[in-house]
């Protein structure tokens, strides 16, 4: 019988294995909850990425999703979820949405309002004087 | 992947060793080099999946592998704007970490949050 190694000893392997990957893409989003916040952006780790597209060492996102509704002290299915194949930038950009940014972002059953996109990290202005006057919408318009 | 299964680690000469708990549990289990001025990135990180930049200095750290509870401890570095910001104060936010993400917020005497070119993570904890 073979057991799936913990998660971690999988990311210590991608460590001294793989080279980290910048990611071409970054997900932008809104959070209903802070109304008032300006766009967040969320860019993958380069490790993390490699990982993705290396496959075989990453978890199934439901395994994420699953603990993500126990509570925070309960016990993990995702450290020894068997792992999954790999994944292009686009796909890993999809999973991460689903593991880092919060269900009421992506997950809205009867809602038109798009509250994130994925758009490549070059849309993203350089100069952040007015970061915090950003806008999804904004930002998206100029990825287009 | 092979693991070393052992109770303590020590020298050849048997002056000096450490339980093995120490080196498992003492180490750390994420960190993370944000380069936080300009479009944000990641430098280079370990167990971290991905950030978020939330506003000007505000960053989420997401775990790839999630800790077993929110108890854990982490140490953080900043760099001082070229030597034009003093007194900056770096932290997870009020209500604290969750097992599967840190909010941090990097803030200068004087001009609130800010940007920095180097905000630097290191956490210590129980894994899941």
């Amino acid at each position: 019988m073979t057991t799936t190694p913990h998660l971690f000893e999988r990311i210590m392997w991608a460590s001294q294995n793989l080279k980290p990957v910048q990611p071409d893409y970054c997900v932008l989003y809104e959070d209903p909850e802070e109304p008032d916040a300006p766009v967040k952006i969320m860019i993958a780790a380069p490790e993390w990425l490699a990982m993705a597209l290396h496959g075989g060492l990453l978890p199934p996102i439901e395994a994420y999703l699953l603990d993500a509704q126990e509570p925070d002290d309960a016990p993990k299915r995702h450290p020894y979820a068997e792992p999954i194949g790999p994944m292009t930038q686009e796909e890993a950009m999809e999973y991460l949405v689903m593991k880092d940014v919060p269900r009421r972002v992506w997950d809205r059953p009867g809602s038109n309002r798009r509250l994130f996109a994925i758009v490549p990290r070059s849309a993203i202005p350089a100069d952040q004087t007015h970061r915090d006057a950003w806008r999804l919408n904004d930002l998206v318009r100029a990825a287009a | 992947m092979s693991t070393v299964r052992a109770d303590n680690y020590g020298n050849r000469l048997g002056t000096k060793s450490v339980p093995a708990g120490y080196v498992v549990d003492g180490t750390a289990k994420a960190w993370v080099s944000i380069s936080g001025k300009g479009t944000p990135s990641v430098r280079a990180s370990l167990n971290i999946s991905s950030i978020v930049h939330n506003a000007t200095g505000d960053y989420t750290n997401n775990y790839a592998s999630a800790f077993a509870n929110a108890d854990y401890n982490a140490a953080f570095m900043n760099d001082n704007d070229g030597g034009s910001t003093t007194a900056v104060t770096l932290g997870f936010i009020a209500t604290g970490p969750t097992a599967s993400s840190g909010r941090i917020q990097v803030s200068a005497s004087g001009l609130g949050r800010i940007n920095l070119n180097w905000v630097g993570l290191n956490v210590f904890g129980a894994l899941a």
